[in-house]
C-alpha cells in the first residue's frame, strides 16, 4: 500500500461543502497535516489471497437517511475492510485501532480510495475501424477492389471532466510522393471535451457537423450497404469535419443537443453532381471568413425510437467578395427505429445556396440554388426465425434513395440527370456486433436515362469492422 | 463533523467501485466527483420513500462464485467485490442498490441498478456519463426497458433490450452490466443482507 499517495488523496479529498449550512468544511489542507493517517494501524498489507472459496467478508457502513438529510449512526470503534486490487492481486486488509470516530472511518476508506486511484495508470484508448469494398459495375466499366478506409482512433481521459478524442483516416491505402492518383491521409476528428455537467459541455477542435446520421456514426458495421447512402455523400457531404467550438449535452432525460460554430464551406468547390461536397475545408488551413453554425437536437420518446433534427447555416464566400456571401442552408431530419428483428431508418435533407449565379459565373459551374434528398431503409434479421438463439445477425435490407442536386436553378434550367434515385437491396451478416460482411446490389437511376447518363447498376461486396 | 464524516463515507462507498474518473477527480479536488454519492442517495430516496437507514456492503466474490459468474452471466466483474447499498425501514430491507461501472467506447459509465428484495429491477440511473457520444443511454425511455426484469430474463443486447443506433457500444455495455448484476445477485442470493 502506498501510504503517502493514499494520504494525499484523502487529504485533498476531504474537503466537503456542507449543503445545509452552505459552509465549506475542510478536514485537512494538505497531507503532512494529517496526523490521523498515522493513527490507523495499517497491517497485513501484503497478505496473500484468501483461500479458494473462503467466506466473503462483508463491510457494513451504517448510516441513516432521512428526507435527503443523512447522518451517520455508527458508533463502531473498529472497522475492518478488505479489498483486492486489480493491480496487486493481493488482498489488502486495514485494521484501524483506537482513534476518534471520524478518523477511524474516514481514513481507512480514504486509503481504499487511494487504492482505486492508484490502480488507474493509463486512460488512453486506441481503437480502429475500416472497410474493404469490391465494386462490380454493370456494363463496360471495370470493377475494383479497394480497402477504402482505415481509421485509427486515439482517445485520452485527462480527468473526470476533460477528455480528448481523435480519428486519423487513411483512404485507399497508399499515398505516394509525386503521384496524383492515390489515397488520402487526414485527421477526421480531434477535439477536447470539457464536461461541466450532463447538461452542458464544451467541445473544441476538429468537429463533425452533426447533420444527418452517417456523418456522426460511420463505423461500417453500423450501417447497411457496402457504400454509404448517396444522400450522405452528395446532399450531406459525409464525412464532413471542420475546425470549431461549441456546446453539447442532454436534458430532460430524453433530449440531447449539439451546437457548434465551425469554419464555413468554400463555394469554389461546389459542383452540380456532388453538391456541397467539394466545398468542405476539412480543417486544412481553413478560411475563417464565414463562421457557420451547425447543430442537432435528439429526442427519444420511447425505447428504440430516436428522432433527430439538424442544420448547418453559414456563408461560403471564403473571402471572395465578388460572389456575395453565398449563404448556404442545410436542414435535415432523421428517424431511427430498432425493435428486434426489425430496424428502420429514414433521413431527409434539404438545402439552399444563395448567389448561385455568381458562383457559377466565377467558377464555371452549374451549381443549383436548392437541392434535396431523402432515403428510407428497412431491415429484417433473418436469423430471428432461422436461428432464434444465435447471437449473430443476418439482416436483409432494402433502401430507397431519392436525391436531386439541382432541384432549382437560377439562370438556366435544371438537368434531369441530377434528379436521381437509387434502390439498394442486400444482406449484412454480423458475426459480432462490431464486424460485418456485406453484399448488395444497387440500382442507380436518373430521370434522364440517356445514352450519356444511363440507368445502371452495381454489385458490391464488402467487409467492415470496428473496435475500441 | 458527523455530516462531514457521513458524506465522506458515502462518497467512498460509491467511489470504491466507481470509475477511475471520479476517484481521480476527487483526488484532484474536482467538484463533480462529489455528486456521485449524492446522486446515489437521491436515487435511493426517490425510489424508496421515507427510508430510515441505508447500509453499504462490499460483498467479495469467492473464486467459485467468480467462476460461476463468468460461466453464466455473459460478462465478468472488474475486481471481485460488489458494492451494495441496502435501504431499510422498520428493520425491513426495501431492496438492493448496486453501483457499477462499465467501459463505453473509451470511458467508464457509472450507473446504479435498484432491485427489490426478490431481485426484480425497480429503477436504473446513469450516475455519470463521460463519453463524447452515445449519450442516448441516459434516455429514460431506453432505461425503462430494464424495469421489471429478473435474473432469469437473460438480457441480451439488441434482443431483450433494444439497441440504440449511434450508441451501440454504450447500450451494449450497460445491458451486459445490468444482466451481470442481476445474474450475480441470483448467485449470491443466499448471503445477501436480509
Amino acid at each position: 500500500m502506498h501510504l503517502p499517495s493514499a494520504c494525499t488523496a484523502s487529504a485533498l479529498f476531504l474537503a466537503w461543502e456542507d449543503k445545509w449550512t452552505g459552509s465549506k468544511q475542510y478536514l485537512f489542507s494538505s497531507w503532512p497535516l494529517l496526523p490521523a493517517c498515522c493513527c490507523g494501524n495499517v497491517s497485513g498489507a501484503d497478505n496473500p489471497l484468501p483461500p479458494e472459496d473462503a467466506p466473503a467478508r462483508a463491510v457494513v457502513l451504517p448510516g441513516r437517511v432521512h428526507k435527503n438529510n443523512f447522518t451517520l449512526e455508527s458508533q463502531s470503534e473498529k472497522v475492518q475492510l478488505s479489498l483486492q486490487t486489480k493491480r496487486s492481486r493481493q488482498a489488502q486488509r486495514f485494521v484501524l485501532g483506537s482513534c476518534s470516530l471520524w478518523s477511524t472511518l474516514a481514513i481507512p476508506l480514504s486509503l481504499l480510495a487511494g487504492t482505486v486511484v492508484a490502480q488507474v495508470e493509463s486512460t488512453t484508448t486506441v481503437g480502429s475501424y475500416g472497410e474493404l469494398h469490391y465494386n462490380e459495375p454493370d456494363g463496360t466499366r471495370k470493377g475494383q477492389i479497394d480497402f477504402h478506409r482505415f481509421v485509427i482512433y486515439l482517445g485520452h481521459t485527462f480527468s473526470e471532466q476533460l477528455s480528448f478524442g481523435s480519428e486519423i483516416e487513411l483512404e485507399h491505402t497508399i499515398i505516394e510522393a509525386g503521384e496524383s492518383e492515390g489515397g488520402e491521409l487526414s485527421i477526421e476528428q480531434a477535439f477536447l471535451d470539457y464536461r461541466f455537467a450532463n447538461s452542458i459541455g464544451l467541445r473544441v477542435g476538429i468537429l463533425l457537423p452533426p447533420v444527418g446520421l452517417i456523418n456522426l456514426h460511420h463505423e461500417p458495421p453500423t450501417f447497411h450497404g457496402v457504400e454509404r447512402p448517396s444522400v450522405d455523400r452528395v446532399i450531406i457531404p459525409t464525412t464532413w469535419r471542420e475546425s470549431g467550438a461549441g456546446i453539447y449535452g442532454n436534458f430532460r432525460n430524453d433530449f440531447a443537443y449539439q451546437l457548434y460554430v465551425v469554419a464555413g464551406l468554400d463555394a469554389s468547390g461546389f459542383t452540380v453532381g456532388n453538391g456541397l461536397r467539394g466545398g468542405r475545408q476539412k480543417a486544412f488551413q481553413s478560411n475563417s471568413t464565414n463562421p457557420s453554425v451547425t447543430g442537432r437536437l435528439d429526442y427519444s420518446p420511447v425505447a428504440g425510437l430516436q428522432l433527430g433534427g439538424s442544420f448547418f447555416l453559414g456563408g461560403s464566400s471564403a473571402g471572395n467578395d465578388s460572389i456575395g456571401t453565398a449563404f448556404v442552408t442545410l436542414w435535415s431530419g432523421d428517424v431511427r427505429f430498432n425493435a428486434d428483428p426489425f430496424t428502420f431508418r429514414a433521413v431527409g435533407a434539404s438545402g439552399t445556396i444563395d448567389d448561385a449565379e455568381s458562383i457559377n459565373a466565377q467558377f464555371g459551374q452549374t451549381v443549383a440554388s436548392s437541392f434535396f434528398g431523402y432515403y428510407v431503409e428497412g431491415a429484417y434479421n433473418l436469423l430471428h426465425w432461422m436461428a432464434p438463439e444465435s447471437e449473430h445477425v443476418l439482416d436483409l435490407f432494402v433502401r430507397f434513395e431519392k436525391y436531386n442536386t439541382q432541384a432549382s436553378t437560377t439562370g438556366f434550367d435544371p438537368l434531369n440527370q441530377y434528379n436521381r434515385h437509387d434502390v439498394v437491396l442486400g444482406l449484412t451478416y454480423k458475426p459480432t456486433y462490431n464486424t460485418a460482411f456485406k453484399f448488395d446490389y444497387t440500382f442507380l437511376n436518373n430521370a434522364l436515362d440517356s445514352a450519356a447518363s444511363p440507368n445502371t447498376g452495381q454489385l458490391n461486396l464488402g467487409m467492415g469492422f470496428y473496435f475500441f | 463533523m458527523d455530516m462531514l464524516l457521513t458524506a465522506t463515507v458515502w462518497y467512498l462507498v460509491v467511489s470504491l467501485f466507481s470509475a477511475p474518473g471520479p476517484a481521480r477527480g476527487a483526488a484532484e479536488g474536482k467538484p463533480s466527483g462529489h455528486k456521485l454519492p449524492e446522486k446515489a442517495l437521491e436515487l435511493v430516496d426517490r425510489v424508496f420513500h421515507s427510508v430510515e437507514e441505508v447500509s453499504g456492503h462490499a460483498l467479495q466474490l469467492s473464486a467459485v462464485e467468480s467462476a460461476e459468474v463468468r460461466a453464466k452471466c455473459m460478462d465478468q466483474w472488474r475486481g471481485d467485490s460488489i458494492i451494495i447499498l441496502v435501504p431499510e425501514r422498520n428493520d425491513t430491507i426495501l431492496g438492493y442498490v448496486v453501483v457499477d461501472n462499465v467501459k463505453g467506447k473509451d470511458q467508464f459509465i457509472t450507473y446504479a441498478l435498484v432491485v427489490t428484495p426478490d431481485l426484480v429491477v425497480r429503477d436504473f440511473e446513469i450516475l455519470a456519463y463521460r463519453e463524447p457520444y452515445g449519450y442516448e443511454v441516459t434516455y429514460k425511455s431506453w432505461q425503462e426497458q430494464f424495469f421489471g426484469k429478473r435474473p432469469e430474463d437473460r438480457l441480451r443486447p439488441g434482443r431483450e433490450i433494444r439497441n440504440i443506433s449511434g450508441a451501440t457500444i454504450s447500450a451494449r455495455a450497460v445491458t451486459l452490466g445490468v444482466n451481470r448484476i442481476l445474474c450475480t445477485l441470483r448467485i449470491l442470493q443466499g448471503r445477501l443482507p436480509r
